[in-house]
């Protein structure tokens, strides 16, 4: 019965996102449900009887998955600082490809040093191209956004 | 559950809370306590208790230790924080007003 127990808690949270909240709260409602199951049998409840009352007193799990998922998954002020924080850091990447360019000109024409002039057209090339690479690793809008979709798809087996 | 759930689910924080003022303790612990202590009128939802846990957690009224249990699921132990005694206290004296209030509102006794 306690498999019957777990089999019914996973159905209810088979579509939730697969954070580390939603393992915790699988975990607490497996423990608590077990705790009544134990209980109401210890007590002399039947097993059918006691399961019943446990399923049934579950509640509304759904409400609990939606709260949980947006704090992690979307949240509108996070999302737009990190777009605007990748609008800078791409803006940057920009600015260096230029600087690079124009270090060339400043050291072959102004100071004559060309033979040199490669050294900071390719520092400024080099730190751009990773602030680039920087930006698309750890700015990701686009997936806090695609996440929300299929969570609270109601599911209610009993 | 045939009372006023309503007006109990928005003092379900505090519920818990006094409860947990008195010793530490787990969901189903917890459920019980309420259970007996309300003459088996109140038996609260897990989902509601799982969300207040949360809610708790987040406003540092409480913290989690993991117990030491052999067999079945680990369980998660709640220990009330010393802001948690505040908020306590706080909602405590809230409630008391507001039954003052529409006590006397509603021509029941206030003293």
């Amino acid at each position: 019965m306690t498999e019957k127990i777990k089999a019914h808690i996973d159905r209810l949270l088979q579509d939730a996102p697969k954070t580390r909240r939603i393992e915790e709260m699988r975990e607490e409602l497996l423990s608590g449900c077990l705790d009544k199951y134990e209980d109401l049998t210890a007590s002399g409840v039947s097993p059918e009887e006691a399961f019943a009352s446990v399923i049934s007193g579950i509640g509304d799990v759904d409400e609990l998955i939606k709260n949980l998922s947006s704090e992690n998954v979307f949240d509108p002020g996070k999302a737009e600082k990190q777009r605007r924080d990748k609008a800078v850091m791409i803006g940057g990447a920009i600015m260096l490809f230029f600087l690079g360019l124009m270090s060339i000109i400043v050291f072959d024409e102004v100071l004559g040093l060309e033979n040199l002039a490669i050294l900071p057209f390719f520092t400024c090339v080099g730190f751009g191209v990773a602030l680039i690479i920087f930006a698309n690793m750890t700015q990701q809008p686009v997936k806090y956004e695609k996440k929300r979709i299929p969570l609270w798809k109601k599911s209610k087996p009993t | 559950m045939s009372i006023a759930s309503d007006l109990i689910r928005g003092n379900t924080d505090m519920i818990i809370l006094a409860h947990l003022s008195r010793r530490d303790s787990y969901g189903y612990e917890i459920n019980k306590m309420i259970q007996q202590a309300s003459g088996q009128r109140l038996e609260l939802k897990e989902a509601t208790l799982y969300g207040a846990f949360r809610r708790l957690e987040e406003a540092g009224s409480i913290l989690f230790y993991w117990g030491d249990e052999q067999t079945g699921a680990r369980r998660r132990y709640y220990r009330i924080t010393s802001a948690g005694r505040a908020a306590l206290e706080q909602s405590m004296r809230d409630w008391t007003e507001a039954k003052e209030i529409i006590d006397s509102l509603i021509g029941g006794k206030t003293e």
